[in-house]
């Protein structure tokens, strides 16, 4: 009631019924809904739709199931904030670990599919046994690359 | 998909193949390959197909001719065994017997007809080969040149 406390306001009457008002508009407006019907009109009908507004939202509360709602919203904003390859890769790809992790990823792959040749050194071939219808055999390796050579003449 | 997303897909990839070595690991194969050779005192010549081997085998041996008579191949599982048919009725039979981290271990058999001529169990490095030879062949002599991988 800027107007005055004389006039009729029903927004302030309003917010006199959602108790938004200081205490001395609290008194100096319910001592103008004494004497005047038509704001003690407007309280009424204010009155009346917010029971009927609480009525059916406490309903409607007592039925919603809480919980599931705030699990299923959870996980919805946690999925749109971070997919998952996000979430394994935020640590693994800091600026830090981004060249390093890459290179070992790439030595390990190298290593795991392309097996090369064998680097050792020693004889292409052990021979741990021999038996056979033959009248001689030699055991030959060549000079440089330690090729193996088995050689044996038949029994004729 | 993002550098990021391959690069952790490549990781994991790697990861996933360490423990178990190459990534299609199961029971190893053992690629066998089985080169013959007819080593002679003909006209000196070197056939092409062979030339790494020939170098190999003319600092020990003193042979003019080395002539390239057929290759064949086999894809062998350890204890399976491959049967590969060499000149003048012979059979050569391999047999892997186990891997190690470098060699593998086969059984060589060859055979005459029916007789049994020689048996051996060898430890061949991986990427190389051990070359069998000796029996008479067409006024020359024969060589298996064996060759293995995993």
């Amino acid at each position: 009631m800027k107007k005055a406390y004389g006039e009729c306001d029903e927004e302030l009457i309003g917010r006199y019924l959602d108790g938004e008002i200081s205490q001395e508009e609290y008194d100096r407006i319910g001592r103008h809904l004494k004497d005047c019907p038509s704001c003690q009109k407007i309280l009424r009908d204010n009155q009346g739709i917010s029971t009927v507004f609480r009525e059916v939202l406490g309903r409607e509360v007592s039925q919603a199931d809480f919980a599931d709602l705030e699990t299923r919203a959870l996980g919805q904003i946690r999925q749109k904030e971070n997919p998952w390859w996000e979430r394994i890769s935020k640590p693994a790809f800091s600026a830090k670990l981004l060249l390093p992790a890459s290179a070992i990823a790439a030595l390990i792959l190298f290593f795991a599919i392309a097996r090369g040749p064998a680097t050792i050194s020693g004889p292409s071939a052990v021979i741990e046994a021999f038996s056979g219808e033959v009248s001689s055999v030699m055991i030959i390796e060549t000079p440089e690359s330690r090729q193996t050579i088995l050689w044996y003449k038949e029994s004729s | 998909m993002g550098i990021k997303k391959t690069l952790l897909l490549a990781l994991m990839t790697a990861l996933l193949a360490c423990p178990t070595g190459p990534i299609w690991a199961g029971e190893p194969a053992v690629k066998i390959v089985v080169k013959t050779i007819l080593a002679s005192q003909d006209a000196a010549s070197v056939d092409p197909r062979i030339s790494d081997l020939t170098r190999k085998l003319q600092s020990v041996f003193r042979y003019s001719s080395y002539r390239f008579i057929s290759e064949d191949s086999l894809q062998l599982r350890i204890n399976e065994t491959g049967t590969v048919s060499l000149p003048g009725d012979r059979t050569l039979k391999i047999t892997p017997l186990r891997v190690t981290e470098s060699r593998a271990e086969l059984q060589l058999l060859i055979f005459k007809k029916e007789s049994q001529i020689i048996k051996t169990r060898i430890q061949v490095l991986n990427h190389g080969s051990i070359t069998v030879g000796g029996p008479e062949h067409q006024g020359g002599f024969l060589l298996f040149d064996i060759f293995n991988s995993f």
